[in-house]
Order: structure tokens, then sequence, then C-alpha cells
């Protein structure tokens, strides 16, 4: 099979991993974490609000001691409309332009913050679906969070879920 | 086919405040953690309210249909324009197949770098064009 011709700036972007092929594997492993909007309490709002922080509950295998963020997508409601824990989804991908997403490292850095449009998987040519691919090794999962920015469309009992995809650190 | 790697991200608005003019540079709001010219910016993404409801400070973000009205320039530490009136509307990750525009890493100098109106026609005082850098720390 013939090589291809790789332009330097390509292989040096690569090579830092500022980008990679959109079909080389993801991660590992992958797990989901979830947000509820909802007024039984516990460490949530316990009504919605604007600008103010929903953290994920504490989740150390994704902490950075542990684990490495390769990517992360927000599941769209055509793909999943209710959850396992009978939330529902937000009732389209339009709503997830009024919330943004914070990861956060144990400085209180925030990393990346970006609206969750950005997350929706994108499939392109029908056989690669392009994340949101991340390289991110320091993150504390505990202190990343999500800010609504405006509560039109979204009701308490629906809920946002994550497919977060990462490595072991013991397993690149 | 390569996909971004991100590796940090900031969501930078720019204000258009006043009466909205054509060709005038409306510049970045001010992050503290951007403007330190340790930033090497090597992907960018563009949103209008389709994407992003509003900014994180609650101010309102273009419409969609006047984003083929905006350009934007990026300028590094060098004084170099390498992003020169690229108009927004490819730079929205929904028009170019969900690709994140990619460029050669620079050392961005925020505080320079703007955008302009080619035309004001329907773009309201106070409306922000919002983007997405992404980047990494010089020495990460």
């Amino acid at each position: 099979m013939s090589k291809g011709i790789i332009s330097p700036l390509i292989n040096y972007m690569t090579e830092n991993e500022m980008i990679c092929d959109a079909t080389s594997p993801v991660s590992y492993y992958q797990k989901t974490a979830q947000i509820d909007f909802t007024t039984a309490g516990g460490a949530l709002p316990t009504s919605l609000a604007i600008n103010k922080p929903y953290y994920f509950k504490p989740d150390n295998t994704l902490d950075h001691q542990n684990g490495d963020i390769k990517a992360i997508e927000v599941v769209s409601p055509s793909v999943q409309n209710t959850f396992e824990n009978g939330i529902s989804n937000l009732s389209s991908d339009d709503v997830f332009g009024n919330v943004l997403l914070y990861l956060v490292d144990g400085n209180d850095n925030i990393l990346v913050q970006t609206p969750l449009t950005s997350l929706l998987g994108i499939s392109y040519g029908g056989y690669a679906l392009k994340l949101y691919r991340t390289k991110l090794s320091n993150v504390i999962w505990q202190k990343c969070y999500i800010e609504i920015l405006d509560t039109t469309l979204i009701s308490a009992g629906e809920g946002i879920k994550f497919k977060v995809y990462y490595d072991k650190k013991d397993r690149k | 086919m390569n996909n971004l790697v991100i590796k940090r991200s900031q969501l930078v608005e720019f204000p258009i405040t006043g009466t909205p003019t054509t060709l005038r540079r409306y510049k970045a709001r001010t992050i503290p953690n951007l403007s330190r010219n340790n930033i090497i910016l090597y992907g960018l993404e563009c949103y209008t309210e389709d994407q992003l409801a509003q900014t994180p400070s609650g101010e309102a973000v273009i419409d969609t249909a006047d984003a083929n009205q905006v350009t934007l320039t990026l300028m590094d530490t060098d004084k170099e324009q390498f992003i020169y009136n690229c108009p927004i509307i490819s730079l929205i990750r929904a028009n170019v197949g969900g690709f994140v525009t990619v460029f050669k890493p620079r050392l961005i100098n925020l505080q320079d770098c703007f955008i302009q109106l080619t035309d004001a026609t329907g773009i309201d005082p106070n409306e922000n064009v919002v983007f997405n850098f992404y980047y990494q720390l010089v020495g990460e």
C-alpha cells in the first residue's frame, strides 16, 4: 500500500496531540454522567436557576489521578429521550444552546468552557462520529459543572446525560 | 480527515457596542487568562444564537441570519494578522460538516483581534459575536 504525503504541519499537530484522525479509536473506556433538574434536593439547586453551577457527582475514575478524559458527548433526545431513572432528556437539540459545560482542574482553573451544542456528536460521511475530543489529564470531576444561561424550554423533571470517554492512567 | 483535540477552551465575546456601524472594529471583551501572551491558539469555532442562547455574561448573541455580515481578524504577538477578514459563517461548525476550524498554532494577541461588520443591517446594539478559542499554554 502506498503511503500518503503528510504535511509537516499536520505531522507536528498530530505529534503534539492538537489533532487526531477522526476515525481513530476514542478511548478504552466510556461511562455516562447525568445531571437531573429536580426539586428533590440533594446537592442540586431546588429549582431551575440561571447562572448557578450544577455540579457532577464525584467520580474518582474520571479524576486526574485515575483517568484521562478523551472525549465528551452530550446525549441527544433523538438518541435517548428518557433516561434509566425515568428522567426525560431535554426537548430538543436546540435547547442545549442554553447550557454551558465547565471542566475544572485541581487548582480551580477552568480548562474547558463550552456550550453543550458543541458536544453533540455529528455523523459525517455515514461512518465517523465527530466528537468533542479532548486531552485532559488534570480534571477533578466533582468540581466540573454545568450552568444554565436561560431556563426557557427546560423543565424540572428533565436532565442532561453525558457520555465521557476516558482512559485509565495505568492503561494508555 | 482530522479532528481537533481540545486541551483548553474558552468562550470569547466580541460585543457590538453602541450603534452597529459598518467596518468599525469591535474588539474582544478582556479575559484575564487569555491576555498573558502565552496562549497558543490552534482551533476556533463561532456561535450564533442557534448554538448559544446567551453569552455567559447574559447578553444577546448575534442572530444566525446576520452571521454573513461579520468578519474576524486575528492577530498574533508579532502583530501579524494571520486570519484576516474571515467571514464568521465559515467558522460555524454546522456549516462545515461538523468540523472545527484548525490552523497553524500561533501565539495569540487577543486585545488586538477584532470583528467588523460588512453590513450593519438587522444587527442590534450590544449583540455579541462569540467564539470558542481552542488553545494550549506555552510549555504545556
